[in-house]
């Protein structure tokens, strides 16, 4: 009896998955003292994660496209799973190197500043401080994994998103750093090129952005002394300016603790789900 | 036809040299690897150099050993030493710098370097003008003149893990050295990057790289040959002329006396 290659997709996904965590505790170290904890998110579980993408989205864009990408390949019926690839220990460094790449005179008065960031702040990657040594170590085992994935022909991307959303909604909590690696979907550059981005991010939204973040390009005479920009075919007949002014932190403020309060009310649904 | 011998012994012979040319071949494929990581947004951000030959090695390994004597802490003293023998046993050495890891930052606030979601850490320990970081004085009382920006570092670790990926697939031993690198950045190797890291590589039936015992630098393969040279050359005027001594010489003499005998 054949068994349609569909039904297997994520089962294969599953398999490579384990091969890159393999490959995660294979890599080589500089210091080896990296000591690596992972967890494999299957499809049940990419919609809280999705949620939680899309709340930590309205602070870090990337964290949108990361969504976009997810929700898309849900929608499509394409399997994806999600290595987490986490590690603590990063945020003490028993080395005593005393080295300086993380702004301290030693490990110790590093390890006692570290001691005091209890939780990282709602904006935050990961939770820092980290040893810069162990930190190398630790992106060594992610790029194996990668190679790994790579080597197995499926499409993967290590992400900060996926695995900073993650952590926030409890896989992994205790982990210093979590990353996440999508596997899948079973397509060429699903995560580069990205078709999916085109969903929500109009061309016209997106030459704004251009404008604004790259004025330079579109700049007419600077002699003028003022700073109009060239952003229409007849440019001479409607100038356009950009303007610097301060972003209103209140509201920066504002948006973090929205960010942080819908962040645990949705650990809490997955927590109880679990 | 045109032949290409190779064999690792002795070592920088032509037939070593031949099988060191190899490596440097695999070095330059290493590199891509490196240049080709992942990284946060697809930036250039890693410099590499590759340098191989007894007298560059050497320079190196040199540099670390007055490292390990400048060092106060022993337990480092001893990796520099160390590894300073695995640098001269190497074939060849990758340097990979992050060059954007202090002046270019991600400017993320990610929370890498000091835990907090903005980027104060580094912009208050390095002097700036309107977000710009002046790097120029690259005097430093640590060996690296942190902070670095986090995020940088992590990718900086992405090229290391990608270079010896690739190292592992062509089969070329490879390891990552904190020592080595310090001791090529003040060498002037990667001469942009806050932080360098050595990669050693070699391709010989055991790699230098692993099974390394204790006081190394005392204790290795070039020591113990040194010390045969030395101690062997004493101990053959110890014996006797071969012409007299060698027990076939002795068998031969018996045997002339004894024709001597017979034609008599």
């Amino acid at each position: 009896m054949s068994i349609k290659f569909e039904e297997l997709q994520e089962e294969t996904l599953l398999d490579v998955a384990k091969l890159c965590a393999a490959a995660v505790l294979k890599a080589p170290q500089i210091t080896g003292r990296v000591k690596f904890e992972m967890e494999i998110l299957k499809k049940e579980e990419l919609p809280n994660l999705i949620e939680a993408l899309m709340i930590l989205g309205r602070l870090h864009m990337f964290c949108m496209l990361s969504a976009a990408a997810y929700s898309t390949a849900l929608q499509e019926g394409k399997p994806v799973v999600i290595l987490l690839i986490g590690a603590s220990g990063l945020r003490q460094s028993e080395l005593n190197w005393n080295c300086g790449a993380c702004g301290f005179k030693t490990c110790g008065e590093f390890n006692a500043y570290a001691k005091t960031i209890k939780e990282p702040p709602v904006g935050a990657l990961i939770h820092g401080p980290v040893c810069n040594w162990k930190m190398i170590d630790y992106a060594q085992g992610c790029t194996w994994a990668c190679a790994t994935a790579w080597a197995n022909n499926i499409t993967n991307r290590i992400e900060i998103a996926s695995g900073m959303a993650a952590k926030a909604i409890g896989y992994l909590e205790h982990c210093d750093v979590v990353h996440g690696l999508p596997l899948g979907p079973m397509e060429e550059l699903y995560w580069y090129s990205r078709r999916f981005i085109n969903q929500f991010m109009s061309y016209d939204l997106w030459k704004e952005r251009l404008q604004e973040m790259f004025g330079v390009l579109f700049q007419t005479f600077v002699g003028d002394g003022r700073t109009d920009l060239k952003i229409t075919d007849d440019w001479w007949m409607q100038r356009h300016t950009s303007k610097v002014q301060p972003v209103s932190m209140e509201e920066y403020e504002e948006m973090k603790k929205g960010i942080a309060r819908d962040i645990e009310d949705l650990k809490k649904r997955v927590k109880g789900g679990k | 036809m045109p032949r290409i011998y190779i064999n690792d012994w002795p070592p920088f012979s032509p037939p070593d040299q031949s099988r060191r040319n190899n490596v440097i071949e695999a070095a330059k494929l290493i590199v891509n690897a490196a240049m080709t990581a992942p990284n946060a947004g697809g930036v250039s951000q890693v410099e590499a150099e590759i340098v191989y030959g007894m007298e560059e090695q050497e320079q190196i390994a040199r540099k670390m050993e007055e490292l390990a004597h400048e060092e106060s802490q022993e337990h480092i003293s001893h990796l520099y030493k160390y590894e300073a023998v695995m640098v001269r046993e190497a074939d060849c050495i990758v340097f990979l710098g992050d060059f954007r890891a202090i002046e270019t930052p991600m400017d993320a606030g990610c929370g890498f370097c000091y835990g907090v979601d903005d980027c104060r850490w580094l912009y208050t320990k390095h002097p700036s003008y309107m977000g710009l970081i002046d790097a120029t004085d690259r005097r430093s009382k640590t060996v690296v003149k942190g902070p670095l920006c986090g995020v940088r570092v992590q990718d900086f670790g992405y090229a290391i893990g990608s270079a010896l990926w690739m190292a592992y697939h062509l089969m070329v031993d490879a390891r990552p050295y904190y020592t080595v690198g310090v001791a090529g950045q003040k060498l002037g190797y990667c001469p942009n990057s806050p932080i360098v890291v050595g990669i050693l590589l070699a391709a010989l039936s055991k790699n230098p790289f692993v099974d390394v015992n204790t006081a190394y630098h005392l204790v290795n393969m070039s020591k113990l040959i040194d010390a045969v040279r030395k101690t062997y050359i004493l101990f053959r005027q110890s014996g006797g002329d071969y012409r007299i001594s060698d027990p076939w010489a002795e068998i031969f003499r018996e045997r002339r006396k004894k024709e001597k005998k017979e034609e008599k």
